[in-house]
């Protein structure tokens, strides 16, 4: 770890108590403001309906996403289940559209405290995933789980190169966490960007028992046809 | 007088400060969160601001209004007045990145000291998620809740030695955490 010339002060024993009380106080401080902005924010949102981004809709506000997602599911049920005359790439493009994504919030491992991610998590919930894009490339210090989310607000936003790569540098650093994931998630990117060969190498990494297995069998069936 | 504070009295007022110096936001929150909408609207209405913008300027003032409390620098009188008009500087604060607040009719004092921008390092943050309860309690008391040793003595029946040594010890395995982090 680089070490912080804040952090190497702080343990110098011949810092002034003075000194390292203030970088204390500063470092308490944020701390403490990120969490009471998470907890004002979740509350707002929770007991208010009130977010970031702004209300769209009137007495539907609630059960708009739910209508969306069911309609989407609907058609996606009523054109696809039944149907083999389709591609495989675009039964991804489905996969990608259907795909209920959401960011559990900050998880116990993340420890670097930023309000661009409190931020970026916000926006990404409400599916304003461009906005979440920019949030996410400006926390100062990235986390593979803000990689991940990054490259998911990449291929729901169709910067579908981008979430490639995004992907593929989360994958290279072999955090078990989302090898899943990310192969399933490849896999659909690759389809949508035209280069099945490497849309086929990730479904061969979903193994028998991995999450989404079924569904990956499912493209490579349309992918060989 | 409590409709221009939030339906907060004097001594709800007084309360809620010490609720905020023990670092106990419920209250706090339960108040200041039912004038964020009417706030957000005010500052779109009056600065053109964007939802996004005038969210944040609100979440801003908040946080600095939560701020001047523990220090004694608000007091009871035109809250609301304070905190609409607080959040519309701090909206034009954030547009113009870095201006300071400046003082006008309103009588708003000038903003804190500015604090530095740099990111808490990791190495604090891991090392304070390992510290333990009663000293995070104690230290957020003191740091972020401005209270003085001789206070958190008060309110925790302790005698004032006491008190400083426990913070004493909690600095000290602060750094040795820290020390062992990296």
């Amino acid at each position: 770890m680089d070490i912080d010339k804040n952090l190497q002060r702080f343990i110098d024993d011949k810092t002034s108590d003075e000194e390292a009380d203030a970088l204390l106080e500063v470092w308490i401080t944020k701390t403490k403001d990120a969490e009471l902005r998470t907890e004002a924010s979740s509350i707002l949102q929770k007991d208010y309906g009130l977010g970031r981004n702004p209300k769209k809709g009137g007495k539907l506000k609630y059960l708009r996403p739910l209508l969306v997602a069911a309609s989407l599911a609907l058609l996606f049920s009523m054109f696809f289940i039944n149907r083999d005359d389709f591609s495989a790439t675009e039964l991804a493009a489905q996969y990608v559209d259907t795909e209920s994504l959401t960011h559990p919030g900050n998880s116990k491992g993340v420890t670097e405290l930023d309000t661009n991610r409190t931020r970026a998590i916000v926006a990404f919930n409400n599916t304003d995933f461009n906005l979440a894009i920019v949030h996410f490339n400006q926390i100062k210090t990235t986390s593979e789980e803000d990689k991940y989310y990054l490259g998911l607000a990449y291929m729901k936003s169709g910067q579908i190169q981008q979430a490639i790569d995004t992907f593929e540098e989360v994958g290279e650093r072999n955090d078990v966490r989302f090898r899943q994931e990310i192969n399933w998630f490849l896999a659909l990117s690759h389809l949508l960007n035209g280069n099945t060969p490497k849309a086929t190498e990730s479904i061969k990494n979903i193994q028998n028992g991995d999450w989404k297995y079924d569904d990956a069998q499912k493209l490579l069936h349309h992918i060989n046809k | 007088m409590e409709n221009k504070n939030f339906g907060l009295t004097e001594a709800s007022f007084a309360e809620m400060i010490n609720d905020l110096k023990a670092n106990d936001t419920r209250f706090f929150l339960q108040v200041f969160l039912k004038q964020f909408e009417e706030t957000i609207l005010y500052v779109k209405r009056e600065c053109g601001a964007s939802h996004e913008d005038a969210y944040d300027a609100t979440m801003d003032t908040l946080l600095e209004f939560r701020l001047r409390f523990v220090n004694g620098k608000l007091r009871y009188g035109n809250l609301r007045f304070l905190f609409t008009k607080m959040t519309t500087q701090m909206y034009l604060r954030n547009k113009k990145n870095n201006q300071p607040l400046t003082n006008d009719i309103t009588g708003i004092p000038e903003r804190e000291e500015e604090r530095s921008d740099a990111a808490v390092p990791e190495g604090f943050s891991r090392a304070w998620n390992s510290l333990g309860k009663n000293c995070k309690e104690l230290l957020t008391q003191h740091y972020y809740g401005k209270m003085k040793l001789i206070e958190i003595a008060k309110i925790t029946s302790k005698n004032p030695t006491a008190v400083r040594k426990q913070k004493e010890r909690c600095v000290k395995k602060l750094k040795d955490l820290m020390v062992e982090i990296i």
